[in-house]
């Protein structure tokens, strides 16, 4: 009902997050600071990924500085970005995958139901942040998704 | 021509520098490692010294 956890990724790059999220259908809402969940705290989940395990408060689940939503989706849950909590600068995602996040889990996984952790949502990611830093460097570059995985090939 | 390809699974990216001699290639990937967040392993091949190739994995 409320399985609040952290993604295991660590946000520093707005732009690439924004441009990971248009390419799985997903949006970037700046400055959204509630994200969609369950909405209230069952205490049903404590698993080593809960999100309260990571730092964030339990009284703050469904709180954050910006969140992702699916776009044309009013049932989907949402992924909220918060502040690390370790201080450091960046951001980590949490989010509520109970019931796939009511379509949130098929977008972020390679695998609904696996134990993926939101790996496409990963890989895209660093796909994005590699893309934008090897085109500083002079490389043309074309990403493309793969079996499980994805491929960034750059040349120049 | 310089060819990097980067595969990226489960997060990890593994980035592979083709047709680069010698320092070139760990400035290539000096800056990738920075952008992707802390290197998980990060070993030099004997190629490196030579002509070409380095394989690199980051986290983050």
């Amino acid at each position: 009902m409320s399985h609040i956890t952290t993604l295991n990724l660590f946000i520093t790059d707005l732009e690439a997050l924004d441009s990971a999220c248009k390419r799985l259908g997903l949006e970037l809402v700046r400055g959204q600071k509630t994200f969609k969940w369950f909405g209230r705290f069952m205490g049903d989940y404590s698993g080593q990924d809960a999100a309260f395990r990571h730092g964030v408060k339990v009284e703050d689940y469904g709180k954050c500085e910006h969140a992702i939503r699916v776009k044309n989706s009013a049932r989907a849950y949402e992924i909220g970005l918060v502040k690390r909590s370790d201080g450091k600068p960046g951001y980590q995602l949490i989010w509520d995958s109970w019931q796939g996040g009511h379509g949130l889990c098929e977008k972020v996984m390679y695998q609904r139901g696996g134990k993926s952790n939101a790996d496409k949502l990963k890989d895209w990611y660093a796909a994005e942040v590699a893309r934008k830093q090897m085109r500083k460097q002079g490389f043309s570059v074309q990403a493309k998704q793969l079996n499980g995985r994805v491929q960034v090939l750059c040349s120049k | 021509m310089q060819q990097v390809e980067i595969i990226i699974q489960g997060g990890v990216p593994t980035v592979k520098v083709n047709c680069v001699k010698g320092r070139s290639c760990k400035d290539i990937t000096r800056a990738l490692e920075k952008a992707l967040g802390e290197t998980k392993t990060s070993k030099p091949t004997a190629e490196m010294y030579e002509q070409t190739q380095q394989t690199t994995k980051a986290s983050y």
